[in-house]
């Protein structure tokens, strides 16, 4: 792994809050998004698909005839005419045997209007035989449970992956320490069950896919999913399409928080394509995205605590259950939601078991934290409640008990960045703590909580950059990471302005075009500042390498002498002499060596840098162990200063204040403005969000009926306050680690213990809606009444 | 069968032929190639799909593209240019409003209508206002302070040059 | 979505529309609702008959006898209007809470009502005013009271060749006032969980009640009238006794839905009804004795 130095002088561009490089054309709507590109396709057919109406049945017959005869439908495919190889970052692309969801595709139809499609939709007949669904996941645990999902065996699962169960699709497992020794020498021991609901990613943009057909048996496409080079890899593979005739292209995103980071669009657009030889456009609707895009699984976190009177944990025991749905993707077996109990605090004694379980419910993906969040929602409650029975204050637990630098957590990694003691102080420092606010008049009860967490960078993804220095001196990145509205855009043009020296109107971005820009993964788990950003100043360093070498030999001075400033090759300690970049590309000229050697106008300097984080090291099958599971962790801590009206059970949100150790912020605003949306979409799945079934349909699929918050769930701008308390990453660009999940990790929890702050009930499940925090108040008060009259 | 129709988008009157059933989401997107004006939803919530019409906030996904025969429509593309950003473009770019970008159009027509009918709106007013617009990106805090920020400015303009409107040149450096 | 677009000019041109094609016609007004339905292609009808040209359907007029609404106001000009003050300013309450400010910018009276659905919420204030309804076909006019309009979930009494042309509310009696509230977990955007108009007349001498109306939205198929309850409330000072009464019995007139709800529970809308009931009826009493 190559090492980035970090600079010793203070940078000027980065660090800094310059406006986002794409700002100016989304005001003005420039911006082209993939549904935008419609007139450069004439002759577009607009797929449809036929979606199931049922939980689980075996697919009996698809007549599909009379659909065929409808004039201007040019394909119809069913799971039949789907490749054979699934992998668990595809799943199906129509279902083939069964169906195991309701609005799992079943048949897919392009045609030459969408009003065609719908006709020829109207038109398939479909037979289903129902079978039993199971939708709640500890019975989908089972072994007599219905099977969810027959094909399960088929697919690549995890590689640890045990099947103790039929719905089971992985079990990871920590052991470390003795956990029944841990507990006897516990004074205190606390359990508890925690569950989150199923939620939706909902960002503002659908799903769309464009792919033409070309006539040499390629295809290019145009999409808003994640990763141009994951992409490419899939379909080439499923397609058996030569890598050199496919193309993937990605315009701006609008949005994905992990909703995109499996292809779930392309694959069958694909398909569809190649079969009509035309141009085919996927687009989502609305519905579409809450039934058939992926969703975060609800999860069930078993928790039980031991400590000893003065605070010291010394043995936890987690048991975390997460709703595939039916179809897991990207969290199989848990282990990246249950490390979020892993990360924060010291615990000798620590086993966890950890499930991915299907049911007949719509499928999971990854959503924003990757588990962890729902984890943290468990661990972070079970702190509150804890420092209650030992009577200590909520801070000084947890700080108590946190890992320091150097230290080892319970997996067995060293602790590197940690910067959440820090980010804990400052919020209960601004939210204080321990001081009630003043009362409210009526049936309105304040209350105060906190709570903090740590999320994992996935050690994965291989990022390729080329920069091009022009003859002009301006700087032109190029990077294919994806552009989600995450300011990725912005915070590589920072980067490179910062490396060279030069102005920031003087560097251009290309981004995200398989033809053009070299390979990364794709922008998750956010890491894309932390491995693109590297992979950029490894770019940049290599131009200004191959440019110290040419000058080296005009100006006949050793390289070791000579640096690059601001556009100028300079000897060192020499100032006012050197020589301009733009003066060392010399002009094409007859009488002159046109061939090799030295630079020529019109042919850039070019420069690559590839940059992939140090490996994991596959843990130990036994105990789980290892001592690098995980790259590094971003920390975030929360407080929230909340009002329960116990007429209706409302939570109205009066302060907040989030702390994030992002390592270093690359550009405040942006970091600024991860966290306030983290915020807002960390309050929405706490208090709003859920999905309501009917013999497992969501009803309530659509923005009017899925609580997304609106503008005025949101406290006012005065009370919001986002606080930075940075600790560098040694290898991260300028030190900075990403931020975009931190926001998420520690707001439930922060939420619940305010709640208990204000009203003295513990609250277990999420949503917290206001119909079920009235049901807890009026259960406490019944129990309440039910006490005096047993005394009376 | 597709019918001719007439209507008059950013101060430009255009023929164009629609099928009847097409929505004026579709035609300024499709038949008129405006793609700025965004399709989030299609049921009339998420608020991206917002134009003006007649001086008045709509959802165009929730319009017939016939209903709109003969009124005036308003589009992102007829707010401001690159050289002369209007204040509230300038806004969401100076305070950081625009993440991915999906919602900034509508969310900018709806706020221009909210300002044009009330130039003093309150932050309260604002979040009453822009009530009907969704984004999951931002948490809003900064498409507040921008409004905040160009109703300000558009005041003071106002009371500098006393009628009128004059837009200051900026650019996004 | 597949259909032939007319644009009747007339309210007797559109009649005959109507009659030709009732069942395959549908009237667009200003489309807030029925372009949701469309899309959804629950109804696909083959005609969408636009009425937003018939300058007939427009208007406010108040006169001796009342007030007369064309069907084609919308929410923002009920919301805005000057005319629609003292006991008609419960009307302006619920058509200021629809959605939000771009649905209220097109959304017509007459298409919230005739949507058919019981969280509509310009239809407990137009029960709790007496409205009703003025509805012409190929046979005439008729009046159809707004109390009656409704007669399951997505059904209304009118016909297949009628188009409801507008509203007539009656004056009310002098001290008369009320408030209009919608409960959600999400402001104005979404559809009420419980929407109560309360209207009061109160005699100037001792502030008794002389007249309720006591007006429930969704919760139940069709909005209700709380009849019991607006009796326990006639003839006496509306105190925190006579609040808590008439809420409790209008949380057991109400008939919500038992299954599964989108939006709440039965249960919970019954306490709601009871817990906002309580500052709905607070709110008018206040609006009515000031009056």
């Amino acid at each position: 792994m190559a090492s980035i130095k970090l600079h010793n002088s203070w940078p000027s561009v980065v660090g800094k809050s310059i406006p986002r490089v794409d700002a100016l054309d989304k005001v003005l709507g420039k911006a082209k998004f993939t549904g935008d590109l419609l007139r450069e396709f004439p002759d577009l057919l607009y797929a449809k698909v036929l979606r199931s109406p049922h939980a689980h049945a075996r697919i009996v017959s698809i007549d599909t005839t009379e659909a065929e005869k409808v004039p201007g439908l040019r394909a119809v495919v069913t799971g039949r005419e789907c490749p054979e190889k699934v992998t668990w970052m595809t799943s199906r692309l129509l279902a083939l045997n069964e169906v195991i969801w309701v609005g799992q595709g079943v048949v897919a139809v392009a045609a030459e209007s969408q009003e065609i499609a719908d006709d020829a939709l109207d038109r398939i007949k479909v037979t289903y035989e129902e079978t039993p669904a199971v939708f709640d996941v500890e019975k989908a645990m089972d072994p007599t449970s219905p099977i969810v999902d027959h094909d399960l065996g088929r697919h690549k699962g995890s590689p640890l992956f045990v099947p103790e169960s039929p719905n089971i699709t992985g079990h990871y497992k920590l052991r470390t320490g003795n956990i029944e020794d841990g507990f006897s020498y516990a004074d205190v021991e606390v359990t508890n069950r925690f569950s989150t609901s199923r939620v939706s990613h909902s960002q503002l943009e659908p799903a769309t896919c464009v792919v033409r057909a070309e006539s040499d048996g390629g295809i290019t496409m145009w999409t808003n999913g994640q990763g141009v080079y994951v992409i490419k890899g899939i379909i080439c593979e499923l397609f058996q399409l030569p890598e050199a005739k496919v193309r993937i292209i990605s315009p701006y995103q609008g949005g994905s928080f992990g909703n995109r980071l499996r292809p779930y669009v392309e694959p069958l657009t694909v398909l569809l394509a190649l079969k009509a030889r035309g141009t085919v456009i996927l687009t989502y609707s609305r519905q579409e995205m809450y039934l058939a895009s992926p969703t975060r699984g609800p999860v069930v976190t078993y928790i039980r605590t031991g400590a000893k009177n003065d605070g010291t944990i010394i043995a936890q025991e987690l048991k975390v259950i997460i709703d595939n749905g039916g179809s897991c993707a990207a969290i199989q077996d848990g282990r990246i939601a249950s490390s979020g109990a892993v990360c924060v605090y010291r615990i000798p004694n620590f086993f966890i078991d950890s499930y991915g379980v299907n049911t007949n419910t719509p499928w999971s993906g990854a959503y924003r934290g990757l588990g962890t969040p729902e984890v943290v929602w468990a661990v972070e409650s079970q702190m509150d409640i804890l420092s209650e029975r030992l009577g200590m204050s909520p801070v000084d637990l947890r700080l108590k008990n946190v890992l320091s630098k150097e230290e080892k957590n319970a997996y067995g990694e060293t602790t590197e960045s940690i910067g959440v003691a820090r980010c804990l102080e400052m919020v209960a420092q601004e939210i204080e703590i321990g001081i009630p606010s003043p009362k409210e008049p009526g049936p309105w009860k304040r209350g105060k909580g906190i709570a903090m967490g740590g999320k994992q960078n996935f050690p994965m993804g291989r990022s390729e950059v080329e920069v091009l220095l022009h003859d002009d001196g301006s700087i032109e990145i190029l990077y294919s990471a994806d552009e989600q509205g995450s300011g990725s855009e912005t915070v590589m043009t920072q980067l490179a302005a910062e490396e060279f020296g030069i102005s920031i109107d003087r560097v251009k971005v290309t981004r995200g075009d398989t033809k053009i820009t070299p390979y990364d993964t794709f922008s998750a788990s956010s890491f894309t500042t932390y491995n693109t950003g590297n992979a950029l100043k490894l770019a940049c360093q290599d131009v200004i390498r191959k440019v110290l070498e040419t000058s080296a030999v005009k100006i006949g001075k050793p390289i070791e002498m000579l640096e690059f400033k601001r556009g100028r090759v300079m000897v060192k300690d020499s100032p006012g002499s050197g020589i301009a970049v733009t003066d060392l590309f010399e002009r094409l000229s007859m009488f002159s060596d046109q061939g090799e050697g030295g630079l020529r106008k019109g042919t850039p300097v070019r420069g690559k840098g590839i940059f992939a984080p140090s490996p994991a090291i596959a843990w130990d099958e036994m105990t789980g162990r290892t001592p690098k599971m995980f790259n590094w962790y971003q920390y975030t801590a929360c407080g929230i200063d909340l009002k329960v009206n116990t007429e209706t059970g409302e939570i109205k949100i009066c302060n907040a204040v989030i702390a994030a150790d992002m390592g270093f912020p690359i550009n405040p605003k942006i970091c600024e403005g991860q966290l306030e949306g983290g915020l807002c979409m960390a309050i929405g799945s706490s208090i709003l969000e859920e999905y309501i079934y009917k013999n497992g349909l969501m009803l309530n699929s659509s923005y009017g009926n899925y609580r997304v918050p609106t503008f005025e769930e949101m406290p006012f701008k005065k009370d919001i306050k986002i606080l930075f308390a940075p600790d560098p990453l040694y290898d991260g660009p300028w030190g900075a680690k990403g931020i975009g999940e931190g926001a998420m990790i520690a707001v439930a929890a922060a939420i619940g213990n305010a709640i208990h702050n204000a009203i003295g009930i513990r609250v277990r499940d999420l949503p917290l809606t206001p119909e079920r925090v009235l049901s807890l108040i009026n259960q406490k008060r019944n129990e309440e009444k039910n006490e005096t009259q047993f005394r009376d | 069968m597709k019918h001719s129709l007439e209507i008059n988008v950013n101060g430009k009157d255009y023929e164009i032929f629609v099928e009847d059933w097409k929505t004026l989401l579709e035609a300024i997107r499709e038949n008129l190639g405006l793609t700025g004006t965004k399709r989030g939803c299609d049921d009339g919530n998420c608020g991206a799909c917002t134009v003006i019409l007649d001086g008045k906030a709509i959802k165009s996904c929730l319009l017939l593209a016939r209903q709109a025969k003969g009124r005036k429509i308003e589009t992102i593309e007829g707010l401001g240019s690159p050289e002369e950003l209007h204040p509230l473009q300038q806004a969401f770019v100076d305070n950081f409003a625009i993440q991915c970008g999906f919602c900034t159009p509508g969310m900018i027509m709806t706020a221009k209508a909210l300002l044009d009918d009330n130039p003093e709106a309150t932050e309260e007013d604002i979040r009453k206002g822009m009530h009907g617009n969704i984004c999951r990106c931002t948490g809003y805090t900064k498409i507040v302070e921008a409004i905040e920020s160009a109703r300000e400015r558009i005041y003071k303009m106002r009371n500098k040059e006393g009628s009128g409107v004059v837009f200051q040149k900026k650019r996004n450096s | 979505m597949k259909f032939v677009y007319l644009e009747p000019d007339s309210i007797k041109s559109t009649i005959k529309l109507l009659e030709n094609y009732g069942e395959r016609g549908k009237i667009l007004a200003g489309g807030t609702d029925l372009l949701v339905h469309l899309k959804r292609r629950t109804i696909r009808p083959d005609f969408v008959i636009h009425i937003g040209l018939i300058k007939d359907l427009e208007g406010i007029t108040i006169g001796n006898g009342g007030v007369q609404i064309g069907s084609l106001m919308t929410m923002r000009m009920i919301e805005k209007s000057e005319q629609l003050r003292g006991a008609y300013d419960v009307l302006r309450q619920g058509a200021a809470q629809v959605s939000s400010q771009q649905i209220r910018n097109v959304a017509t009276l007459g298409g919230n009502l005739c949507n058919g659905i019981s969280s509509a919420d310009s239809v407990p204030p137009l029960i709790a005013l007496d409205a009703v309804a003025m509805v012409e076909g190929p046979k005439g006019q008729r009046i159809i009271p707004v109390e009656e309009f409704h007669i399951g979930s997505g059904k209304t009494m009118l016909g297949p060749d009628e188009l409801l042309v507008g509203f007539k509310i009656p004056s009310q009696p002098p001290h008369t006032r009320g408030t209009y509230t919608k409960y959600t977990f999400r402001g104005t955007f979404e559809l009420a969980i419980v929407g109560i108009a309360v209207l009061l007349t109160l005699s100037p001498h001792d502030l008794t009640c002389k007249k309720a109306r006591i007006a429930i939205g969704a919760c139940g198929p069709v909005p209700i009238r709380a009849r019991k309850a607006e009796l326990s409330l006639i003839g006496n000072k509306i105190d925190e006794h006579f609040i808590d009464e008439a809420t409790r019995i209008a949380a057991e007139e109400i008939n919500p839905n038992p299954g599964i709800s989108l939006r709440a529970s039965a249960s919970y809308r019954r306490e709601m009804v009871r817990v906002l009931g309580r500052y709905v009826l607070k709110d008018a009493f206040i609006r009515a004795s000031k009056s």
